[in-house]
């Protein structure tokens, strides 16, 4: 089965077919699907339950008291949503589907037991969590310190790779259902400046955009543009040159 | 809530909105408009470059021009 949470993963571990399996069950017990704009997680509400996202495309946000919203993280499928849920009880934002999504829900104790008996999930869980938190920083960076052109090739190109990762492209055409308002809410700019970066970069030859894809026409230069470093990606199996892994992102990093 | 389109006219050309956005009312695109001038104004003032002579064209689904914004009247000279 397509279990994009074991792709993720395994960027940094190698589960066995008998964890492999167990995962795979784990992840098909219970569903549960998202409209677009519905929430998955709600900023203050209880947490109990791990949600991986499967298909589809979710967002982590805050809205503030005018509302405006930001947008710290676009989370695509194999990501999960809320590894706070071992020592947190509550979200301090939230996270809404974008298109229709769906996710594995995962109740806290039976991931905890699973914690203890597929022995590399431990780590790969942490690796997910400081890799997320490696992204939130480039998030970060993009507010503080690069340009509008910079900042919207920066998180092209590391969507790409993203894609890439867990086999969800057509070698470089990827899926984008996400719009310009939340991009404009992802990197703290406005449509129209969006709109405007956008055309740029297409004018350039670096993009297409359609309906619900983005083509990547010059990876390598969009990658100069951007200045983007894999490094914060942690794609330690991919830089290893492990077989399959390796294949799926390694001609970008 | 209708939907209205910024278009902007500006030194680098026409760059049109596909999507547009949902608001209240015409005011409330006149507002959405001159932040979208400012923060159009800022990046180029970032550039080096100070530029008011562009605009931004709300329009309806249709295409329908209903206000057109210059950035000069987006920002106050003092």
């Amino acid at each position: 089965m397509f279990n994009p949470w074991i792709m993720k993963m395994e960027q940094f571990t190698a589960f066995t077919p008998e964890q492999r399996a167990r995962l795979d069950a784990l992840v098909a017990e219970r569903q549960q699907d998202y409209a677009p704009d519905e929430d998955i997680l709600v900023e203050d509400q209880p947490i109990d339950e791990c949600h991986v996202i499967l298909t589809g495309l979710a967002m982590r946000y805050k809205l503030l008291r005018d509302g405006e919203r930001q947008i710290m993280a676009f989370l695509i499928p194999g990501d999960l949503c809320d590894a706070e849920v071992f020592v947190l009880d509550r979200m301090d934002h939230s996270v809404a589907a974008i298109t229709p999504t769906t996710c594995a829900v995962i109740p806290a104790d039976t991931m905890r037991t699973l914690l203890r008996e597929v022995s590399p999930l431990s780590e790969a869980l942490w690796w997910g969590t400081m890799t997320d938190l490696a992204v939130l920083r480039e998030r970060l960076v993009d507010i503080g310190r690069r340009d509008a052109r910079e900042r919207v090739a920066h998180l092209i190109y590391e969507m790409l790779v993203r894609y890439r990762t867990i086999g969800a492209t057509d070698d470089d055409v990827m899926p984008w259902p996400i719009t310009q308002d939340e991009l404009a809410d992802a990197t703290g700019m406005t449509s129209v400046h969006i709109n405007r970066t956008l055309r740029q970069l297409r004018e350039d030859g670096l993009i297409e955009v359609n309906r619900r894809e983005m083509t990547v026409l010059d990876p390598d230069r969009l990658r100069q543009l951007s200045g983007f470093n894999p490094n914060y990606l942690h794609l330690i199996r991919t830089q290893q040159g492990h077989g399959t892994v390796a294949e799926r992102a390694g001609d970008l990093v | 809530m209708p939907r209205f389109h910024f278009h902007l006219r500006d030194r680098t050309g026409f760059t049109e909105d596909v999507q547009g956005r949902d608001l209240a009312d015409l005011e409330g695109a006149r507002e959405r408009a001159v932040r979208e001038a400012r923060a159009i104004i800022c990046d180029d003032v970032r550039a080096g470059c100070i530029d008011l002579s562009g605009s931004i064209e709300v329009t309806d689904g249709g295409g329908k021009v209903l206000l057109t914004l210059l950035f000069s009247e987006a920002v106050q000279k003092v």
